[in-house]
């Protein structure tokens, strides 16, 4: 395994007497993409800003290629790019002149700036608009210039605090893309967000963060699969299903529950196995016939919840 | 009517949850009316219940220039500093006293013969600061009013009114044989006269002398004032307009200041001092790049203000043209820097602005931008000497009509930089670099 680009070593953030961050230890692999996912409140947010360097932590360390930031103007912050929660942008200014004052801060200026910029523009799908004023842009197209902005000094490691908050669907796909193209071309990224499908499309590895602590760190499959959640099997049936059915399913080993919702029956089982075969063989038996079976996959919801003992919309 | 109600409800909800409107509402008026009750004499319906401030020189150090000093003193409405003429002079060319009364050599022995033609009228000097010529009108109403009675004081014994008949009858004297010698001539032309005016209905035109009635406003005065508008260049002249460009430009930077203030904060806000942070930039780069552009924005705003009035208003620069720039740059850097200290003190711009705005308010209010500081009270003309508004005007007014010279831009200049200095210091002190 290669050495971890990223190091978070027992972070701790206090503010007054509440600890927004305990003892946060992760590692990011290089050329992963790594979900910090919690819901609202979580202490993501100060996590990826310890990291970046825009707060300091009462206790613990963040190496980056090993090592720490000495300053403010350490040249390791040129291999961070933070995508901010916010839409960060001067709406005031046009999107070129937003990139331009961006690469800036980080000392890139004539041809090397205006590649830059080109390049991340096409990125985005918003080399188009660059002439146009930031504040006619829409939100999903703000959003994608958002990141944009952090790709101009073309860092190793992104930070990416909830990419995605309040754009459409549409966008929201293009900037998935985006993320998937980054990387593909070798970029380490932190995902922070409180939605499961992104984790679930983006990211091989999860932490899960509630109350400032980590409840879990491991890769996506491992996380379902060490979930103790049951799958339900649903059953769609042509007639209604009989008294003796019912029974004779509940009598079935490894079924816990039995729910008939109109025609459909359903089914919850530790996983899909033996028991499936088992339940068609009794419908046949009792004449009954099928026309579609579905079940609920464990999911990242369903963990969630297992570890915290909330939703994590809820939380 | 209950969905009327919940409207009226819901918007009063929202206002008394918005701060910055509750302060523009109920205590900005206050505060205003407040100030502005003060200017006009409070409860005591006295305006600048303090007097106005005048220096007075006397030259004469007579018993009646003495009884007019000390009548002057007695007057509530005047506030009277004693001192030499040099001094008196500097005092009002730089603009710290409004008024000078100057008493001649030898005014108490001329003043009362001038009735008598026995001496010329004597000349009391009146120098002013041109922008407060209102007051001279005032001094010069007292002045009369001490100096008559400086000489009813001074005259009771009758020891003048004896002198004076002693005179005027050596002086007589001559005249006397010369009319009886021309006695008849005189006759004839005055009856000639009595019968030209009869003829063309004149008679009654006349003027008797002996007329009880006539008011006190036709004697003739012992004495002339002379009054001498005062600046330090003798082709230096008075410009309201300096003044006002000087004033308001002032203002408009300062309230330019809040909204650099407020954009930091609103930055903060909207994420993006977070990326700002994240950069490999410095804080003394991230601070000092917004001061250095604020800086150049307020020198524009008063150098293009300047340029208008001196193009369209002919206001001029007659005092030191270095020490203009030096005082442009400083209340540059004053504005520069107020907006770094309400970007740290500030936690919302919302709440910064609805404090800022009435600070500001009062800062120009207190330096003489909207009224002259004369018509404060005095306690608190005192008081504006710890604005740095205060300083910003008189700096700009010293360099323009006043006519003064470098040396006189030093002392404002100084103490705006100082201000500024103490701002940078309380904003960097006070500044929230960490952000979450």
């Amino acid at each position: 395994m290669p050495d971890p680009v990223l190091q978070i070593q027992d972070l701790v953030k206090c503010y007054g007497n509440q600890r927004v961050v305990d003892r946060v230890s992760f590692n990011v692999a290089p050329g992963s993409c790594v979900a910090l996912l919690g819901p609202n409140g979580a202490g993501k947010t100060t996590t990826i800003s310890i990291i970046a360097g825009l707060i300091t932590p009462n206790s613990g360390s963040v190496l980056i290629h090993g090592r720490t930031f000495s300053s403010d103007t350490d040249p390791l912050k040129q291999g961070i790019g933070l995508v901010p929660q916010d839409l960060a942008l001067y709406d005031e200014l046009s999107a070129l002149e937003n990139l331009r004052f961006f690469g800036s801060l980080y000392d890139i200026h004539g041809a090397p700036l205006r590649e830059a910029i080109e390049r991340s523009l096409t990125l985005v799908g918003l080399e188009s608009r660059s002439h146009d004023r930031v504040g006619t842009f829409s939100g999903g197209m703000k959003r994608r210039l958002n990141l944009a902005a952090s790709l101009l000094h073309n860092p190793s490691i992104l930070l990416l605090d909830e990419p995605t908050v309040g754009v459409d669907p549409q966008s929201r796909n293009a900037i998935f893309d985006t993320i998937e193209t980054l990387v593909r071309i070798g970029k380490t990224v932190l995902y922070t967000t409180h939605y499961m499908e992104e984790v679930e499309r983006l990211c091989e590895q999860v932490v899960i963060m509630d109350h400032g602590r980590v409840v879990a760190n491991d890769t996506l499959s491992q996380l379902k699969s060490r979930s103790q959640s049951s799958t339900r099997l649903r059953f769609d049936l042509d007639n209604a299903p009989s008294q003796a059915l019912i029974q004779a399913l509940s009598s079935i080993p490894n079924v816990s529950e039995v729910r008939v919702v109109q025609h459909q029956i359903q089914l919850t089982v530790p996983a899909i196995d033996q028991t499936t075969e088992i339940i068609l063989a009794t419908l046949r038996s009792h004449a009954t016939a099928c026309s579609h079976i579905s079940s609920d996959r464990p999911n990242l919801e369903a963990v969630f919840l297992e570890l915290t003992g909330r939703n994590l919309r809820d939380a | 009517m209950r969905t009327f109600l919940a409207f009226v409800r819901k918007d009063l909800l929202i206002f008394f949850t918005d701060r910055f409107a509750l302060i523009f509402s109920f205590f900005v008026p206050i505060m205003l009316a407040s100030f502005f009750g003060a200017l006009t004499g409070g409860q005591s319906g006295k305006p600048n219940s303090g007097g106005l401030s005048i220096v007075v020189v006397d030259l004469d150090q007579s018993s009646v220039s003495r009884a007019i000093v000390q009548g002057m003193q007695t007057n509530p409405s005047l506030r009277v500093t004693l001192t030499n003429e040099t001094a008196a002079l500097d005092l009002v060319r730089n603009g710290r006293m409004a008024v000078g009364v100057i008493i001649p050599a030898g005014f108490a022995h001329d003043a009362p013969r001038s009735l008598l033609n026995l001496s010329p009228k004597p000349e009391i000097r009146v120098p002013h600061d041109p922008s407060r010529s209102i007051e001279v009108n005032m001094v010069r109403g007292l002045l009369i009013q001490h100096v008559v009675q400086g000489f009813v004081e001074s005259t009771s014994s009758g020891a003048l009114v004896r002198d004076l008949a002693r005179e005027g009858i050596a002086r007589a004297r001559p005249i006397r044989e010369q009319l009886e010698s021309n006695r008849p001539f005189l006759k004839g032309l005055f009856s000639a006269a009595e019968q030209w005016l009869a003829a063309t209905n004149m008679v009654q035109s006349i003027p008797d002398p002996s007329n009880p009635t006539k008011s006190a406003s036709d004697l003739p005065l012992p004495f002339l004032t002379k009054v001498e508008p005062i600046t330090a260049q003798p082709k230096a002249q008075f410009n309201g307009y300096a003044h006002a460009f000087a004033g308001m430009g002032v203002q408009f930077v300062l309230m330019a200041a809040i909204d650099w203030g407020i954009g930091i904060l609103t930055e903060r806000q909207r994420g993006l001092w977070r990326r700002l942070r994240s950069a490999p930039v410095s804080r003394r780069l991230l601070l000092g790049s917004r001061a250095v552009s604020n800086a150049i924005a307020a020198t524009a705003s008063l150098t293009v203000g300047f340029v208008f009035a001196i193009l369209v208003f002919g206001v001029r620069i007659d005092g030191s043209l270095l020490g203009f720039v030096a005082c442009i740059l400083s209340i540059a850097a004053l504005a520069a820097s107020l907006g770094l200290l309400l970007a740290s003190l500030g936690k919302t711009p919302q709440a910064t602005r609805a404090i800022a705005i009435p600070a500001v308010l009062i800062l120009v209010m207190l330096g003489g931008a909207w009224v002259p500081t004369f018509i404060f009270p005095l306690w608190l003309q005192k008081c504006t000497v710890l604005v740095p508004t205060r300083w910003a005007v008189d700096g700009l007014d010293a360099m323009t009509w006043r006519g003064l010279p470098l040396e006189a831009a030093i002392t404002p200049v100084l103490v705006m930089l100082g201000f500024s200095l103490a701002f940078i210091v309380a904003a960097l002190w006070r500044f929230k670099w960490e952000t979450d």
